[in-house]
C-alpha cells in the first residue's frame, strides 16, 4: 500500500538548495484517481466547468498555510485566477537550518489579515515548546507584509482563533499539565497584543465574537470576562473540538460524541442563551471553519445536519477532512504537503520548494491535485520582534563575551566531523542494537577502538525492543540524522546539537549567545542528560562518541528507552499483556520518554497529563497519525507524542533520496488489518486520575491529579493482533555501505595547461582530516577564516554561529555560511583568505565550487601582492555565481594574472541586500603557472575537469 | 638625567618591569642551518633561537606613525618553521621618553576571538629613551591569523585592541591588517 504510493512519487524528487535532510519531508498524497492535470500553480485547469460560469468575476479567495525547511509559508489563491496559488509570506523567525516548519492559519473576519501560529517541527518533541514556545504573526493579505506579534504561544490546532471581526485570540498554556491558560487578544490591524487574561483552568478552542470571547473549559462552553473570569453557558455533551462565532451573535460548536467503536461528530449552535443540536454526522469527519460576512461553515460529512433558517451557517460537503476553505466556500483544501523534486530536472535556485495541494470545488465536488512552486519571500517583507536584549548590550560596540560553551562537544572543530549515515545504515544499526548485537569494532580518530553496545551496555533483564519502535523514535526526534541537517547522507558535518548556543529562550535570535540555556541534545536519538561540560554520567570518551558516531548514539539512546520501560514498570503500570515484543505495549514508556515518569512518593504518580490522548489540547476527532493521510506529518501538533511514535512505527518515514522509505514496516498482527492496535482516547482515564471516560470533562483537575498509573487493556490485549518488530538486515551482516547523495570529490586538482604551482584547500595542516576517505595532499599555502566584525573581537565568536563545516567539496571538507548585508556584519561576517607562498610569475587562478552549499553570486578579490614591501597591492575583483555548480563539483577560473610573493585571494560573505538565506562556500583554490596568456580563459570561465 | 624626580622613580619601576618581561634583545646563538620547530610547535619560541630567521620573509610592514613615533612594525614569517612573529624598529632622540605597548595579536585559524600572544612575550611594554631600538616578539604558528599593533596605553590583564578596524590610527595606537 505504501509502496505503491511512493512509486507514484518516484518521478518527482527534489534536492533542497539548503541541503537539509528535511525533517518529515513528505511524499505525494495518493491522489483521488483519476485526477486531471491542474494548471500551473495548482490552478483549476477547467474552471468554467469546475468552478462555474461566474468564476472570472468572483471575489472569492483562499488563504492557507504549510511549512517546509525554509519556513512556514502562507499562500493565497483567488478564484478569478482559477485559484492559482502564490506565496504570500514566509515565516521562520529569521532562522534557517532548524528543519521543517509547521503551523496554523486563520483569516480574520474582514478577510484582510491572516493570523499565523508557527514553530519548527522539532518543537513538537519538547512539551515546554508545545505549551508555550510557538510564534505568532499577522500577514496583510493585500501586500504580503508580515509582522510578528508575539513569541511564546501554544502550538495547538485551535491557535490562532479568528472570528467575525479582526480580533484574534491566542493561548499560552501555563504549567506542565496546562493548569492555567493565558488568553491573548490580538488586534490584527495593529499587529499587537492588546490584552492578556489569565484563566485559572485548561482553556481550549477560543473563539472571538462581537459580544465577547468564548471557549471551552471542562467540556463546557464558556464566555471569558474581565480578568479571566468564566461564565458557564452550556454543556453540549461529548468532547468539544471546535468553537466559532458568527457576526449575527451565534456560537457554533463541534463535539465528538462517544459511540464505542464509531465516534460521531455532533454540531451545536448556541444563541441567545439556548443550545440547539444542529445534527450529528455519520462519522467524525466534520470541521467548523469561517466564511466571509461573519458566517460559519460546517464542512465534511454533512448528512444528518440541518441548518434550518440560519443564514449565517453554510453546509459544505467534502469527501476528505477539510484543512481550509475559501472565503465564499467555493474551494475546500483537503491536503497540503511540501514535496521535493530532482534538482537535475528542475531549475531550482535559492531553496524554492514545491507544495502538493489537493482541493475540492464545492460546486460539483470535483477533486484536483497539483503542485505549487513556493517562492520564499524575502525577509524584508517580514518584521520580526526584537528579542529581549541583555542589559547593556545595545550600548556596546562589540557583543558581550559569551563565556564557555555548555555543550560538551564543540561545533566547527575539524577533529569532530560527524559522518551522516544513510537510512539503510541506521536501520541496520537498530536491528542489531535491539538484539544486543551492535558490537562491531568502531574506530573514531582519537578514540581507542570500542564496541557500541559494550560502551553502552543494556542492563541484564532488559526488555526486547521492537526495531520499528526505536526507528519511530529516531524518525520523530531527528529524521534519522546524526550530523547537522546541513549534511546529507554520505556527507560529514558538525554534530547535530539541539540549541548549542542557547538562543532559543531568546526567540532563537542568532545574534544572542546564552550558553547557560543551551539544550545539548546530541545526535540521532538526541541524548541530552550528561552531555553538558562537567556532567559526569558519561565519560568524556562516551560524550565524544555519542556526538560523533551514529552507532554509539543509537546504543546510548536504546539504553535510555529501556530505562523508561523499567521506570514505568516501577510505577506498577502496564498495558495489555505487558509483553515488550509488541510495539503497542510501549505506549506508556514512550509517553514517559517524552514528558517524564513520576515515581510513587506518596502523592500522584505515573505519566503526566500532557501526553494523555484524552487531553483536549489535541482535536477529539483526529484519526491515527499518518493512517489516513501522509499529510498529517505537516501538522504534528495535533497528536500527542506516543501517538506520533505509533504512527511512525505503523507508517515508516519517507524521504526524497534513496531509500525512499527509510525503514521496513513492522510485522502486523494476525487479523490486525495491517495497522497497529491503538488505545482509545479515554484509555488512560479512570478513577486513578479523577478522570471520567467519555465525559465532556475528562480530567477536571489539570494538575498532578491527572497523572495516570495502573493497568489497562485494549483490543485483544495483544493476544494476536498487535505488531512486532521486523528486521530488514541479517544479524550477521556488516555495516552496509552508505547510499550517497553526492559522490565524494577526492581527486587532486590537475591543470589542463601549465604547471600546478599550489592548491590551497580550506584546511591547513589537516587536509587528511575528513570523513570521506580522501587522501591528504601537500599544503599549498595558508587558509584562514575571520568571523564577525571587527575581526578578533568577541564579535568573532558570534560569527561562528552561522558558519558550518561540511564534509563535501574538494578533498571532503568545505566551510559554508550565508550571505548577509553590511548591516549584519558585526555578527555574521565571514572572510576567507587564501594566502599564497609563490614566486613572482604569471598564474591562472581556479576556484573549486562544491556541489552543494554554494549558491550566492560572490566577489573573489585577488590581491596581487607586493612582497611585503609596503607598496601598492593591486586588487582584481572577479564575480562568480557559485550557483553554477548545478549539484556537481566544479572548477571555475578566476582568470590569469601576474602575482608577487604574498599574493592572496579573499571571499567575503557580505553582499548588498543579502538576508542570510543564500549559501556561500569556501573550498579550494588552485594556482597554475601559465607563462603567457595561453588559454584564453577569464573570470568565470568554466575549467575542464581532468 | 636632568629630569624631575618622580620620573626617575617611574623609570626604575619600568626598568624593573622590563626586566621581569622576557629580554627584548635577541640572545646571541650560533645561526642554525635548519629550523628547529614547525608550526604550532613554534608557539612561544624566539625566532632567532630556533633557526627561523634564516629564511625570514616580510609579510607586512607598517609605519608607526599615529603615535608620532619614528619607527616601523613588521610581520615576518619563516617558511621553514611555518611560523610568524613581529618586529618593531624605532628611534627616539636622546632624552625623549615614550611609553610603548608593542603587541603581536593572533586569532584561531577558522575565526573566533583573538588575543595578544602572551606566551613568553608577545607583547612588550617599554619605556623608550633615545637611539634605535629593535624589539622582536616570540613566534606563533603561521596557521593563525596575526596582526601587529603598537599603542601608548598601559598593559592590562584584558587584551585591548588599540585599532580594531585596522585603520592605522585607532583609539590608542595603530595595527596592521590581519594576515
Amino acid at each position: 500500500m505504501l509502496a505503491t504510493r511512493l512509486r507514484a512519487l518516484m518521478s518527482t524528487l527534489v534536492l533542497g538548495a539548503t541541503v537539509a535532510v528535511a525533517p518529515q519531508a513528505v511524499s505525494a498524497a495518493a491522489p483521488v484517481a483519476p485526477v486531471p492535470d491542474m494548471g500551473s500553480q495548482a490552478s483549476i485547469a477547467d474552471p468554467a466547468t469546475v468552478l462555474g460560469p461566474g468564476w472570472r468575476r468572483s471575489s472569492d479567495l483562499l488563504v492557507a498555510g504549510a511549512g517546509d525547511t525554509n519556513g512556514f509559508h502562507v499562500y493565497l489563491a483567488r478564484e478569478k485566477d482559477a485559484f492559482a496559488w502564490s506565496t504570500l509570506a514566509t515565516l521562520n523567525d529569521g532562522q534557517n537550518g532548524v528543519g521543517s516548519w509547521t503551523g496554523y492559519v486563520c483569516l480574520t473576519g474582514s478577510g484582510r489579515y491572516a493570523a499565523v501560529v508557527y514553530a519548527p517541527v522539532i518543537a513538537t518533541n519538547k512539551p515546554a515548546r508545545m505549551l508555550a514556545g510557538a510564534y505568532a504573526a499577522v500577514v496583510d493579505v493585500r501586500t504580503g507584509k508580515a509582522r510578528q506579534v508575539v513569541r511564546g504561544v501554544q502550538l495547538a490546532y485551535f491557535n490562532p482563533a479568528c472570528g467575525p471581526g479582526d480580533r484574534v485570540l491566542l493561548t499560552r498554556a501555563i504549567g506542565r499539565d496546562h493548569e492555567e491558560t493565558d488568553l491573548l487578544t490580538v488586534d490584527a490591524a495593529a499587529a499587537r497584543v492588546t490584552e492578556v487574561r489569565r484563566i485559572k483552568a485548561q482553556f481550549t478552542t477560543p473563539a472571538p465574537a462581537a459580544d465577547g470571547d468564548y471557549g471551552v473549559v471542562r467540556g463546557e462552553l464558556v464566555r471569558v470576562g474581565k480578568g479571566g473570569r468564566l461564565t458557564r453557558l452550556a454543556t453540549p455533551g461529548g468532547q468539544p473540538y471546535a468553537v466559532r462565532a458568527t457576526a449575527d451573535g451565534a456560537v457554533d460548536l463541534l463535539t465528538v460524541k462517544p459511540g464505542g467503536e464509531a465516534e460521531q461528530s455532533a454540531a451545536y449552535r448556541y444563541r441567545a442563551g439556548r443550545l440547539t443540536h444542529v445534527g450529528t454526522s455519520p462519522g467524525k469527519q466534520l470541521e467548523l471553519l469561517g466564511l466571509s460576512g461573519g458566517r460559519n461553515a460546517l464542512i465534511g460529512e454533512i448528512d444528518g445536519l440541518t441548518k434550518g433558517s440560519a443564514k449565517d451557517l453554510v453546509l459544505l460537503r467534502s469527501s476528505r477532512p477539510a484543512r481550509a476553505v475559501s472565503r465564499e466556500g467555493h474551494l475546500v483544501v483537503h491536503g497540503m504537503r511540501a514535496e521535493r523534486q530532482d534538482a537535475r530536472t528542475s531549475k531550482r535556485v535559492r531553496g524554492d520548494g514545491e507544495l502538493r495541494v489537493t482541493v475540492q470545488a464545492s460546486r460539483a465536488g470535483a477533486v484536483r491535485s497539483g503542485l505549487v512552486r513556493t517562492e520564499r519571500r524575502t525577509a524584508a517583507d517580514v518584521t520580526v520582534l526584537a528579542g529581549p536584549v541583555p542589559a547593556g548590550m545595545a550600548a556596546l560596540a562589540v557583543p558581550p563575551d559569551p563565556g564557555q560553551p555548555r555543550c560538551a562537544i564543540p561545533r566547527n572543530n575539524v577533529y569532530y566531523q560527524v559522518f551522516q549515515p544513510s537510512a539503510n545504515q541506521v536501520e541496520w544499526a537498530v536491528d542489531l542494537a535491539v538484539n544486543n548485537l551492535l558490537r562491531v569494532d568502531r574506530t573514531i580518530p582519537g578514540i581507542p577502538t570500542y564496541k557500541p553496545q559494550v560502551m553502552f551496555s543494556l542492563p541484564a533483564g532488559s526488555p526486547l525492543v521492537p526495531a520499528q519502535l526505536m526507528l519511530a523514535i529516531l524518525a520523530q526526534e531527528t529524521n534519522l540524522a546524526q550530523a547537522s541537517w546541513h549534511a546529507v547522507p554520505g556527507d560529514a558535518g558538525n554534530p547535530l546539537v539541539s540549541d548549542y548556543y542557547g538562543s532559543r529562550p531568546h526567540g532563537e535570535n542568532i545574534k544572542i549567545i546564552d550558553y547557560g540555556e543551551a539544550d545539548c541534545g546530541y545526535g540521532i536519538s538526541q541524548v541530552t542528560d550528561g552531555m553538558a561540560s562537567g556532567q559526569t554520567s558519561y565519560s568524556s570518551e562516551q560524550q565524544e562518541v555519542i556526538a560523533v558516531d551514529y552507532m554509539a548514539n543509537i546504543a546510548a539512546g536504546l539504553k535510555i528507552l529501556v530505562q523508561k520501560w523499567q521506570e514505568v514498570q516501577a510505577t506498577g503500570s502496564q498495558v495489555n499483556n505487558g509483553d515488550p515484543r509488541y510495539i503497542e505495549n510501549w505506549f506508556l514508556a514512550v509517553w514517559g520518554y517524552n514528558s517524564g515518569i513520576y515515581q510513587n512518593t506518596g502523592g500522584p504518580y505515573g505519566v503526566g497529563w500532557f501526553n494523555n490522548p484524552a487531553n483536549p489540547d489535541y482535536p477529539a476527532n483526529r484519526t491515527p497519525f499518518l493512517r489516513a493521510s501522509l499529510d498529517d506529518a505537516s501538522h504534528p501538533a495535533d497528536w500527542s507524542y506516543p501517538e506520533k511514535i505509533m504512527g511512525w512505527a505503523e507508517t515508516p518515514q519517507w524521504q526524497w533520496i534513496p531509500p525512499l522509505t527509510k525503514y521496513a514496516e513492522p510485522n502486523f498482527g494476525v487479523g490486525s488489518g495491517d495497522v497497529l492496535q491503538l488505545p482509545g482516547r479515554f484509555q488512560f482515564c479512570g478513577s486513578v486520575n479523577y478522570c471520567t471516560p467519555n465525559a465532556s470533562n475528562p480530567c477536571p483537575s489539570w494538575n498532578s491529579n491527572c497523572w495516570w498509573h495502573g493497568t489497562t487493556s485494549w483490543g485483544d490485549g495483544c493476544a494476536a493482533k498487535c505488531a512486532t518488530g521486523k528486521l530488514a538486515h541479517s544479524l550477521n551482516a556488516p555495516e552496509p555501505p552508505v547510499i550517497y547523495v553526492y559522490s565524494p570529490s577526492c581527486a587532486p586538482f590537475q591543470a589542463d595547461i601549465g604547471t600546478v604551482a599550489a592548491v590551497i584547500d580550506n584546511l591547513n595542516n589537516e587536509s587528511g582530516v575528513n570523513r570521506l576517505g580522501c587522501a591528504p595532499q601537500p599544503r599549498g599555502g595558508k587558509f584562514t577564516l575571520r568571523t564577525g566584525s571587527p575581526f578578533g573581537s568577541t564579535a568573532g565568536l558570534y560569527g561562528q554561529v552561522d558558519l558550518h563545516q561540511l564534509g563535501a567539496g574538494y578533498l571532503g571538507h568545505t566551510w559554508f555560511t550565508h550571505s548577509y548585508d553590511e548591516a549584519d556584519a558585526q555578527h555574521h561576517r565571514v572572510l576567507g583568505t587564501w594566502t599564497t607562498d609563490l614566486p613572482s610569475d604569471d598564474y591562472e587562478i581556479i576556484v573549486h565550487l562544491p556541489s552543494h552549499g554554494a549558491n550566492e553570486q560572490v566577489k573573489y578579490v585577488i590581491s596581487q601582492g607586493d612582497g611585503g614591501a609596503g607598496g601598492s597591492d593591486h586588487q582584481i575583483v572577479c564575480e562568480i555565481d557559485q550557483n553554477v555548480t548545478a549539484y556537481d563539483d566544479k572548477w571555475v577560473s578566476l582568470g590569469w594574472t601576474w602575482l608577487y610573493p604574498g599574493a592572496k585571494v579573499q571571499l567575503d560573505n557580505i553582499v548588498d541586500g543579502a538576508d542570510g538565506t543564500v549559501d556561500v562556500a569556501y573550498d579550494a583554490i588552485a594556482f597554475v603557472n601559465v607563462p603567457g596568456y595561453a588559454n584564453g580563459r577569464s573570470c568565470g570561465s568554466p575549467y575542464p575537469m581532468s | 638625567m636632568g629630569r624631575a624626580r618622580p620620573r626617575s622613580v617611574l623609570t626604575a619601576l619600568l626598568a624593573a618591569l622590563l626586566l621581569t618581561l622576557a629580554t627584548t634583545v635577541v640572545v646571541a646563538r650560533p645561526a642554525q642551518a635548519a629550523p628547529d620547530c614547525s608550526g604550532w610547535d613554534c608557539n612561544g619560541n624566539w625566532p632567532g633561537e630556533w633557526g627561523c630567521r634564516d629564511d625570514q620573509v616580510k609579510v607586512r610592514e607598517i609605519d608607526m606613525g599615529s603615535l608620532d613615533v619614528d619607527g616601523r612594525a613588521t610581520i615576518y614569517r619563516s617558511r621553514g618553521c611555518g611560523a610568524t612573529w613581529g618586529e618593531f624598529v624605532f628611534q627616539r632622540d636622546p632624552g625623549d621618553f615614550t611609553y610603548l605597548n608593542l603587541q603581536l595579536w593572533w586569532q584561531p585559524q577558522y575565526g573566533g576571538k583573538g588575543g595578544i600572544l602572551r606566551h613568553g612575550s608577545g607583547a612588550h611594554f617599554t619605556l623608550v629613551a633615545g637611539t634605535t631600538k629593535t624589539y622582536r616578539t616570540v613566534m606563533a604558528s603561521w596557521d593563525y591569523s596575526v596582526k601587529i599593533c603598537y599603542s601608548d596605553s598601559y598593559p592590562t590583564s584584558q587584551d585591548v585592541d588599540p585599532d580594531p578596524e585596522s585603520t592605522g590610527a585607532g583609539a590608542t595606537g595603530g595595527c596592521s591588517n590581519w594576515h
